[in-house]
């Protein structure tokens, strides 16, 4: 499937900013389940350095900063984007849960796919008892991985309220747990806290839902801003397999990856410094539609050469 | 090659009867101690230091170690508490008796520490670079992932200069074999080499004959050294090295001014740096000036609030980028604190043989990281006797743990530590349990033995060089028992002697001419420092305001016993209220009680205990720019101001007080003009006083002017505005309106008069820097020549109270307009706040 992706942030400043500093990650890279044909970054007002980096995880970044008084930036991601959904593995064969803690531990790869970056404690996911709790109902030792992840995936989703506005970007997952409700970003937190707690390295993903689902099926929760979801390592073999507990179900073809890490903080779209008085508001618009394919039009063949001739 | 006690003592043997001084000690049992032996020798080493002091006398000795701790006092030297209620401020707590190392084992020490730098360097070098020792299994991921100090945004750069260490120091402990262990790595922004300087210069003051004639190495030349190798990192003649500091709050901020100043380098905090393309700059009165090196005592962490820890306040946004881009060199490298983890400290020995092909000099204190199924179970079989500890960072994550020996533990909090660490080892190492040696410790005139960890620092000298400082910094327990020494649990901090079997030489070793680079850069002034110095003195100088009002009022109520309601009084009181020293309801009939409160009301924004608050915020960030007198004289002005809320004031004392007060404001003005090098830093404290001074007198004498200027209120403004004897001696006649007008608003002899503040204010802009561009005067300075030309031509006839009132907003638009220039383009939260 092709997406037309479209993302825009815009801040508007209470009082005029003489000076800002920003980094973007908003521009999907390619990476395996998804490739990407173009991708365009425009910022306005237009700004006095910009510089295009990878960072550690493979996401784009954009670095740029703003030298002359402005009270309005906005930033703007054009992107068309193939997304190929992984074939779907049969849980039953995947190895235990045990095994993949142990492997994650021993792992001898520093590598910016390496489990071992999402094994530990971050700063917005500290490990908490309750939730690990929680995760270990169903993530249990001897359970293929597989099996043992798309249960409390299944379970959060169940004994979770979707609620925009009951939490913000701060809001520590024990909070969110503790309330049982939250957005895109609390489930995906406290589904990457159990794991952790327990020794399964998961990932936190930022990135987008296509907007108008197909016919005949629901729209999904999350579609009109920037969604996140998680990775889970499943062990070498079948390395990395995104689930989507804000929607009960495996990332696949509906999902556009923006960027991955650690928590929000690694994957944040917009983070900025800025040397001003005032507050400020900020708005977000996405839109991911897909793109009809071009249709397929018949070659005439030309008189006299037929098949076989 | 161990450093074991045989080696120490091959010299000579200990000798057999302590005597004098050493009569009453005796080691701890089963304990090493470094001073006498078990049979209760003494070692060698320690010989000629005890007969020196033995021949001072117990009384002499009390009397040298007094003058030690006064040396330190009177420098001002401290450190920080956190979580201190009382500002956490604490004097240093210098041990006089140092620690004497002899030059035998300290050679060995030397070649151990410079041994694990290497190590430290190489393995920091692949961390960071190919990851090879991960790949090939003498690592495991996890044991580098865990630590918060893994900075991922600086993987595959490699550092400029090629070296992540410039300063490595470690942590060695004497277990009682008499063999030196090290205890852990400090490859962050080692602290306390600061404090090493001020031990050695307090006891060398202390103990001049008996230092010179132990022949104990000197400190300078690693400074020198140490110095030299930033410098050499600076691309170009121009460039400044900087020295980043968390800010005032840090627990050694003192050492980091104090270093500062002592190998010139630019004191500068996060606020005071921007990223232009790539390259780093100070924000300065003068714009902005290229600095190539930051010395970092900031965590790698917080270095970067954009592209590290998003909510640090304490860096510079773009710095990573700046680095990424080869426009600085920060030393250490950022992320150069991933190899002090402990879970890290259980590969070293392997990693010594795999990628130095030695073994390790020093042993290292054993560790399990149970991360690995064999050593979490080896823990776990033995956790009465380990170390229970966070594998990464201070803290255990995920649980109210409680680590330390297995054996102390309760039964819960022993049965949670079992599970926690079976659910998820890599969070846990199992460390051995280490006792460790004693050294003398001058108490209540007597030796006592007490354990230590000592630290030695190593600095990076050329391509691949290394030196390492004869000395060290030593932290003592003040328990005979503790197996943990911190300053932040009340220990205290020692100087250690290196000795040497020659005279050592005298002076210090300075560099050949050309490599002497780095000048002093007095002339660079940081914004934010500027910012400071010119509120400093505002906030001063408007506490001198006040407390002359407070002194007026009540030397009227106390010696004439004026009626309280008199109209003196109530105009008094109500200037008071119009500077935010008295609420805006008042019961005028306890004037006394009121003019009081001044002193002690904490909740008015205009009494003494707001205004000195803010007086000593903006102090704390100047501390490397005012001369050592000029700060204490605010101490003793702060301290007296801390007193004093809360206390139930007679009103005859409460004016004693403020005459005291107003005595040290005076004593820091002339200190402050006298002591401070007239650069750039003296300009803006004397334009904050001068702007204050002058709005505040036009807004007294306009106040006066409206309540009809009765001649008892004239008297009271030329008390308040210091021009009584100015006056006699111009007029006979009692105070009358006009001749009290041209004295304290026009006439520019006089040194309380407007204009004479407005002349000094004009003086003072155009000797600062850009203030005339091609030929014209800047705004700012076009403004302040209005100002003072209005006056010098303006007669009293022209005056007028809105005239005043006008000349008054003025000078405020002013002191905006200077804050614009000269301190503005930083987060605006951290500007003080404007009472106007």
């Amino acid at each position: 499937m092709i997406y037309e992706v479209r993302h825009v942030a815009s801040y508007a400043y209470a009082s005029v900013v003489p000076f800002s500093r920003h980094v973007a990650r908003m521009t999907p890279a390619s990476r395996p389940g998804q490739r990407v044909l173009s991708a365009v970054l425009d910022i306005a007002p237009d700004p006095a350095e910009r510089a295009e980096t990878t960072d550690f995880f493979g996401n784009r970044l954009t670095a740029f900063a703003l030298d002359r008084p402005h009270d309005r930036l906005t930033v703007c991601l054009s992107a068309r984007v193939e997304v190929t959904p992984p074939e779907p593995l049969l849980a039953s064969l995947t190895p235990t849960v045990e095994a993949v803690v142990a492997a994650a531990a021993a792992v001898q790869d520093l590598g910016p796919a390496s489990p071992a970056h999402h094994l530990f404690a971050s700063r917005a996911v500290p490990i908490d008892a309750a939730i690990t709790a929680f995760a270990a109902e169903s993530v249990a030792p001897r359970r293929p991985v597989l099996e043992a992840v798309s249960e409390l995936n299944r379970r959060i989703h169940e004994a979770f309220d979707y609620v925009p506005g009951s939490t913000d970007v701060e809001t520590p997952p024990p909070q969110a747990f503790a309330a049982r409700r939250g957005v895109c970003q609390d489930f995906a937190q406290v589904m990457i806290a159990g794991l952790r707690g327990l020794g399964v390295p998961a990932a936190y993903v930022s990135g987008y839902l296509r907007t108008i689902p197909p016919p005949g099926r629901p729209r999904l929760a999350g579609a009109d801003a920037t969604h996140a979801w998680v990775s889970v390592w499943c062990g070498p073999e079948a390395g990395w397999i995104g689930f989507d507990p804000t929607n009960a179900m495996a990332a696949g073809e509906d999902h556009t990856v923006a960027a991955v890490g650690r928590d929000y903080a690694d994957v944040s779209p917009l983070d900025g410094v800025i040397v001003a008085s005032g507050g400020h508001t900020l708005t977000v618009e996405v839109d991911v539609e897909p793109v009809a394919p071009p249709p397929v039009v018949p070659i005439p063949r030309a008189a006299g050469r037929r098949a076989g001739a | 090659m161990k450093v074991t006690e045989s080696q120490t003592q091959s010299q000579s043997a200990a000798s057999p009867t302590p005597a004098g001084l050493v009569a009453g000690y005796r080691p701890l049992p089963g304990i090493y101690d470094e001073m006498m032996t078990a049979g209760g020798g003494i070692r060698p080493v320690w010989d000629r230091f005890l007969a020196a002091l033995d021949q001072m006398g117990a009384e002499a000795i009390g009397d040298a170690f007094g003058q030690a701790g006064r040396h330190l006092e009177e420098a001002g030297v401290f450190f920080r508490v956190y979580g201190d209620p009382a500002d956490g401020e604490r004097a240093w707590p210098l041990a006089p008796m140092p620690l004497i190392l002899a030059p035998g084992e300290w050679a060995a020490l030397e070649a151990g520490v410079v041994q694990r730098a290497r190590l430290a360097e190489a393995v920091l070098a692949d961390i960071y670079g190919e990851g090879r020792l991960t790949r090939d299994g003498h690592l495991p991921a996890a044991a580098v992932t865990g630590s918060p100090d893994f900075l991922r945004p600086m993987v595959g750069l490699r550092p400029a200069g090629g070296r992540h260490l410039h300063l490595y120091a470690v942590d060695l402990g004497r277990g009682p074999d008499g063999s030196w262990w090290v205890l852990s790595d400090r490859t962050q922004a080692p602290s306390g080499a600061g404090y090493t300087l001020e031990n050695r210069l307090a006891l060398n003051r202390a103990l001049p004959d008996v230092a010179r004639a132990m022949n104990v190495e000197r400190l300078a030349a690693f400074f020198q050294a140490f110095r030299d190798e930033l410098a050499r990192l600076n691309a170009r003649a121009e460039a400044r090295v900087g020295l980043l500091t968390p800010g005032p709050l840090n627990e050694t901020y003192f050492e980091h001014a104090y270093l500062a100043r002592y190998l010139g380098f630019l004191l500068v905090e996060g606020a005071d740096l921007a990223v232009r393309d790539g390259a780093v700059y100070v924000r300065t009165v003068s714009g902005l000036k290229r600095v190539d090196v930051l010395w970092r005592r900031l965590d790698g962490d917080f270095a970067d609030p954009l592209e590290l820890r998003a909510s640090s306040r304490l860096g510079v946004p773009g710095l990573v980028q700046a680095v990424r881009e080869g426009g600085v060199t920060v030393a250490n490298s950022l992320g150069s604190g991933v190899v002090e983890s402990r879970a890290l400290m259980s590969f070293m020995p392997a990693l010594a043989r795999h990628v130095l092909g030695e073994d390790l000099k020093l042993p290292n204190l054993a560790t399990w990281w149970c991360g690995q199924p064999r050593e979490r179970q080896a823990v776990l079989d033995h956790l009465d006797e380990m170390v229970i500890a966070p594998a990464f960072g201070a803290s255990f994550n995920g649980g109210p743990h409680r680590g330390g020996l297995g054996a102390d533990l309760s039964p819960g909090e022993r049965a949670g530590l079992d599970a926690a660490i079976r659910a998820r080892g890599v969070d846990f190492v199992g460390q051995e349990a280490v006792q460790l040696s004693t050294m003398p410790v001058w108490q209540d005139g007597r030796l006592v033995p007490r354990p230590f960890v000592l630290r030695l620092y190593v600095a990076a000298v050329g391509e691949d060089g290394f030196m390492v400082m004869p000395g060290g910094f030593c932290r003592i327990s003040d328990r005979p028992d503790a197996r943990f020494v911190s300053l932040q649990q009340g220990a205290s901090a020692a100087d250690v002697w290196v000795v040497s079997d020659r005279p050592v030489v005298e002076t210090t070793l300075l560099p050949p001419p050309d490599r002497v680079r780095i000048r002093r850069t007095t002339g660079t002034l940081p914004s934010r420092a500027a910012d400071n110095l010119f509120w400093l003195s505002r906030y001063l100088e408007r506490t001198e305001a006040t407390l002359r009002l407070v002194r007026a009022l009540l030397g009227r109520l106390v010696d004439t016993g004026a009626a309280d309601d008199g109209p003196v009084i109530r105009t008094l009181l109500a200037l008071l209220q119009a500077g935010g020293a008295l609420p805006e309801t008042i019961d005028r009939r306890f004037a006394a009680r009121l003019a009081v409160s001044v002193l002690t009301d904490r909740e008015q924004p205009g009494a003494l205990p707001q205004l000195l608050e803010r007086a000593r915020g903006a102090r704390g960030t100047v501390r490397d720019r005012l001369a050592p007198d000029a700060f204490q004289v605010l101490t003793d002005l702060f301290d007296q101001a801390a007193t004093l809320p809360g206390r139930r004031l007679a009103p005859a004392a409460a004016f004693d007080e403020a005459n005291l007060a107003l005595r040290r404001i005076a004593a820091f003005s002339g200190l402050a003009s006298e002591n401070m090098n007239r650069l750039m830093g003296w300009r803006f404290l004397e334009l904050g006083r001068r702007i204050e001074r002058a709005a505040g007198t036009a807004r007294l004498v306009e106040r006066v002017w409206r309540e009809g200027a009765p001649t008892p209120l004239l008297d009271a403004l030329l008390e308040i505005g210091d021009s009584q004897i100015s006056y006699r001696t111009r007029y006979v006649a009692a105070a009358s309106l006009l001749p009290v007008l041209d004295l304290l608003v026009l006439d520019d002899k006089n040194p309380r008069s407007v204009a004479f503040q407005t002349g000094l204010i004009l003086e003072h802009l155009r000797s600062l820097p850009a203030t005339v561009v091609d030929g014209r005067p800047i705004p700012l300075l076009r403004a302040a020549q209005r100002l003072d030309g209005g006056l010098a031509t303006a007669s009293v006839e022209d005056l007028s109270p809105d005239g005043l009132a006008r000349l008054a907003q003025d000078l405020f638009a002013l002191s905006a307009a200077i804050t614009g220039r000269f301190f503005m383009e930083r987060p605006s939260r951290d500007l003080p706040e404007d009472l106007e």
